[in-house]
């Protein structure tokens, strides 16, 4: 088991009860000894006088002291009473917890009261001295239940013991609560890693197995060009056209399988000190290259130089997936760019002002192989990639109506 | 038929809203009278919860209440659980129980025991069809025939309706027990049981019924992993199984602290078959179809018990069994019958560390289970670990 | 006036209290007079040690080396949860009672007993199927 999973499911919630324990028996045993002392106290000193009273008659009529505790034991709250000499020898007792008497005789002087725990409570224990007929000493010894005491003087409410573990037990609830929303929390985030790792093992697979398939494609695919390369050569003038399209063919292949290597393989950055200007100044040439007739697509008013070390070929690259994805999204208006320093580096803004990006496609869109146009889907995967093997970041926002917005976000400045 | 109308009632009642006055009243009675209360909250961490192949894991957190007062020689003892489980929250379930029993020792040597219960265990959303309500007589008579020896008769009547009235049963067993300790500090025992349990509502039907009725059952199973299964198959046999198992343990003290113990046990299905498809077993969560009378096999094992520096107490268990199960067919994980009756091979590891401190006591205790069986989606892996957390307050007695 | 109010409701209380169990002086669990006791079980007998209470478990232990008997008071039957024979070794810490009639009776606080200690008492006498460390759950219905 993990030690975050030891941690949270079990060390955790015990300790919380064992804490909410502890904090109820201490509160309860403050509280008492602010309300116990005088006021309950004295109360149980008279009520032990008045038994001593009663008890002390029964022994002057003559009843044997073994029979004089019989009609006082079951008294409201008594937990244990006993009878003793003037030698302090237990002449009777009894106790509503069998065999339970709690008196230690060692110390010569007894204190009249004192409060001891147990597991049913605080107890106080009151040791009065009494006289009977022919001034015989007694003492009389009770252990007075402070629990059910304190019960009478808060509300009067024989219920209030239930009430008070009610409430203990209902604290244990929503502590327990607690402890599940984090464990659930905790489940949840592990789940989604988990999601995360697969997913990532999911496209390790892909990317051995397409590098393999790119790997056996690419050696027939060499031969066939320089098959091709031959025929146009030394073939016949009728099918030079037939062989000029195959050769063409076979190189759009090639470049294809090209791409798929690119994007499976490492990146590796060749850092070189750039400005910005000139790297969106290569992705708008790039742009231009491929869509001719999207000339004035691009809008960029540089300001000062904004200088950071990177790949010249890879940031490019990056900027013109971006851009291309922001010329397609069909707008008379050109796409903006812009650029700024900010306290983190550079921040690099390309809007346009499309139909925008609807909410389920936006949550896909730096997926691999996730395209909703023609081609393969890898531009956009690619070039957040890419700025982020730059240590920087990459994110979109985008309103039904109102255009897609990309930042991207690189160290610099 | 319906022997006890409030036990189909409750049977039959989905919300358990309806449960919460009774739950109350437990809860709040201890107020009205006295007795001790005893509070215990137990955590679980389990890999495989449904126990088959799917391996669904889950974390169970139960809170239990139970109360009791002596009455002597009666006492009532009253309970409600509540388990949660953390990934199948719709599986979360209460259990109460109420009951009285009696206690009487004829003289110095023999005591006899008897208890009336009731219990119920209400799911909160799913599987409503495992809802069930159960009345239970216990009774037990214990005698030392000498001092060294002791000889034990005990009796056992369960009535029990579920929510899916196929599963309804009525059950008798009857169990002689005997032990004697020698002076090699060895104990002996040997137990026998004989236990009938008839269904009381068995499914009748064509087999395109069954089918049907299989489908509307395997909305409940099956939760790890899918497979379709007729619950129930078409003939009209089932109705009742009858067992008995002859169990021998030998135990010994080996010093102050500690003593070990092997058990052996052999168990025979002596008519009848189980009338299910399929028979499934829930981590913690009883399952109709899996209980004592559903396998015939044998099982052997050991257990050592140490207390441990700190009075700790630490106990480390084996147990083997082989058990199959008459009547149900081995399936392939699409359904398919693979001709032979399912058989299991189960080893099961389990170790527990227990204290007690002044106010309470904890536990910790973890297991683990492998299971080879003949029927793959029954081929599992466990690990289970468990830990708690108890204790009792006296209710001051009031008058 | 308040003061009688007061005692009145006492007076007629106890007017209605039911007698309590007559028990021996000297047989509580008295905490100046623990010990600890080893030996060997003689005797195991099921006795009505408490009024209104239910019949305990008690047995008959000879001290391995003095070879003293003493009649050790455990628990009641169904808590205790072990099935205890003659012969078997228990170590005994409790509070000694000597009388004249029945010898020396121990009661228990705590045994170690098959290599487990289990604790019947608190360190006060209190007894633990009243309350305490709920052990093995024994709280639900009894069991003989």
């Amino acid at each position: 088991m993990k030690r975050k999973d030891f941690f949270l499911f079990f060390f955790l919630p015990f300790v919380g009860l064992i804490l909410i324990f502890f904090l109820a028996s201490y509160l309860n045993s403050s509280r008492i000894q602010k309300q116990v002392k005088g006021v309950i106290e004295e109360q149980l000193r008279a009520s032990a006088g008045i038994l001593a009273v009663g008890i002390s008659h029964l022994l002057e009529e003559g009843r044997p002291p073994d029979t004089v505790l019989g009609p006082y034991s079951g008294g409201s709250g008594i937990y244990y009473i006993a009878l003793l000499d003037a030698e302090k020898n237990i002449l009777s007792w009894s106790s509503q917890f069998e065999g339970y008497l709690p008196l230690s005789l060692k110390d010569k002087d007894l204190p009249e009261s004192w409060t001891i725990d147990s597991p049913a409570g605080k107890i106080l224990n009151l040791f009065v001295p009494f006289s009977a007929a022919e001034s015989q000493s007694y003492f009389l010894y009770l252990g007075y239940s402070l629990e059910d005491s304190l019960g009478v003087i808060a509300a009067r409410f024989r219920k209030s013991l239930a009430l008070i573990l009610g409430i203990l037990a209902l604290a244990g609830l929503v502590f327990s609560r607690g402890v599940f929303l984090i464990q659930a929390r905790y489940l949840a985030k592990t789940r989604e890693a988990d999601a995360e790792r697969l997913q990532k093992e999911h496209y390790r697979e892909i990317s051995a197995f397409t590098a393999g398939i790119a790997h056996e494609i690419k050696n027939p695919l060499n031969s066939l060009a320089l098959l091709f390369e031959l025929m146009q050569k030394k073939g016949a003038a009728a099918v030079a056209e037939d062989v000029a399209l195959g050769k063409n063919e076979v190189q759009k292949i090639s470049r294809t399988i090209d791409q798929f290597s690119d994007f499976l393989k490492p990146l590796r950055l060749t850092k070189e000190p750039l400005t910005v200007e000139d790297l969106i100044a290569g992705a708008s040439s790039s742009l231009a290259a491929e869509f001719p007739e999207k000339k004035a697509a691009v809008e960029y008013s540089p300001g000062a130089p904004l200088r950071l070390a990177a790949d010249r070929q890879l940031i490019v690259q990056a900027l013109f997936n971006i851009l291309k994805n922001a010329v397609q999204a069909e707008s008379r208006n050109p796409v903006r760019i812009d650029a700024e320093k900010t306290k983190k580096g550079i921040k690099i803004r390309i809007q346009d002002s499309g139909p925008g990006i609807p909410p389920a496609v936006i949550e896909h869109i730096f997926d691999p192989f996730f395209t909703t146009k023609t081609g393969m889907g890898v531009g956009l995967y690619l070039a957040k990639k890419i700025i982020e093997r730059h240590e920087g970041k990459v994110t979109v926002e985008s309103r039904p109506g109102q255009g897609a917005l990309f930042t991207i976000q690189l160290p610099g400045g | 038929m319906t022997l006890f109308p409030l036990l189909d009632y409750a049977g039959n009642t989905m919300s358990t809203w309806k449960y919460l006055p009774a739950a109350l009243f437990i809860i709040l009675a201890p107020g009205l009278t006295a007795g001790t209360l005893s509070l215990a909250f137990y955590q679980h961490a389990a890999d495989n919860i449904f126990q088959n192949r799917s391996a669904v894991s889950d974390g169970i957190s139960a809170l239990s209440l139970s109360w009791d007062k002596e009455f002597s020689p009666f006492s009532l003892f009253a309970g409600a659980d509540y388990s949660y489980l953390s990934r199948n929250p719709s599986l979360s379930f209460f259990n109460l129980d109420l009951g009285a029993d009696y206690l009487h020792a004829f003289n110095k040597k023999t005591a006899f025991h008897a208890s009336l219960s009731g219990t119920g265990i209400f799911f909160r959303e799913d599987a409503e069809d495992y809802n069930h309500a159960s009345l239970l007589f216990n009774s037990t008579l214990k005698t030392y025939l000498n001092d060294a020896s002791i000889l034990r008769a005990n009796y056992r009547l369960e009535y029990r309706k579920y929510g899916y009235s196929l599963f309804d049963f009525l059950s008798h067993a009857l169990t002689l027990s005997f032990d004697r300790f020698f002076r090699t500090k060895t104990t002996l025992k040997c137990e026998l049981v004989w236990g009938n349990k008839d269904f009381l509502h068995p499914f009748e039907a064509s087999a395109a019924e069954a089918d049907a009725a299989g489908y509307q059952y395997g909305k409940g199973r099956g939760r790890g992993g899918t497979r379709p299964a007729p619950a129930w198959r078409s003939q009209s046999q089932g109705r009742s199984l009858r067992m008995v198992s002859l169990s021998l343990l030998a135990a010994q003290n080996l010093w102050d602290r500690a003593g070990v113990n092997i058990l052996f046990q052999r168990q025979w299905t002596i008519s009848g078959e189980n009338p299910f498809a399929s028979i499934e077993e829930f981590y913690m969560i009883e399952n109709p179809t899996y209980d004592a009378f559903s396998w015939e096999g044998w099982a052997a094992g050991s257990n050592l018990t140490l207390e441990i520096p700190w009075d700790i107490e630490w106990k480390v268990g084996y147990n083997y069994s082989e058990r199959s199960f008459p009547g149900i067919e081995s399936l392939n994980l699409d359904g398919t019958s693979l001709g032979v009756v399912r058989n299991d091979k189960r080893h099961r590891w389990e170790t527990r560390l227990e204290k007690n401190f002044p106010g309470f006591s904890l536990f910790i205790s973890f297991s683990r289970i492998r299971n080879a069986s003949t029927d793959l989606f029954f081929d599992w892996d466990g690990r289970f670990l468990q830990a708690g957390i108890a204790w009792s307050l006296t209710l001051g007695e009031k008058r | 006036m308040t003061r009688l109010r007061k005692i009145l409701p006492l007076l007629v209380f106890l007017s209605a209290a039911h007698p309590a169990f007559p028990q021996h002086p000297g047989h509580f669990y008295n905490v100046d007079t623990e010990i600890k006791v080893e030996g060997i079980i003689k005797d195991i007998s099921l006795e009505p040690r408490y009024k209104d209470r239910s019949p305990f478990l008690v047995v008959t232990l000879e001290e391995r080396l003095s070879k003293d008997i003493y009649t050790v008071e455990i628990s009641p039957s169904w808590f205790f949860g072990e099935d205890v024979h003659k012969g078997e070794n228990l170590e005994v810490t409790g509070s000694v009672v000597s009388t004249a009639d029945r010898g020396k009776i121990l009661i228990a606080r705590q045994i170690r007993f098959r290599g487990e200690t289990i604790d019947l008492r608190d360190r006060q006498g209190f007894p633990s199927w009243r309350g305490g460390p709920d052990r093995k759950g024994r709280r639900r219905g009894r069991r003989i």
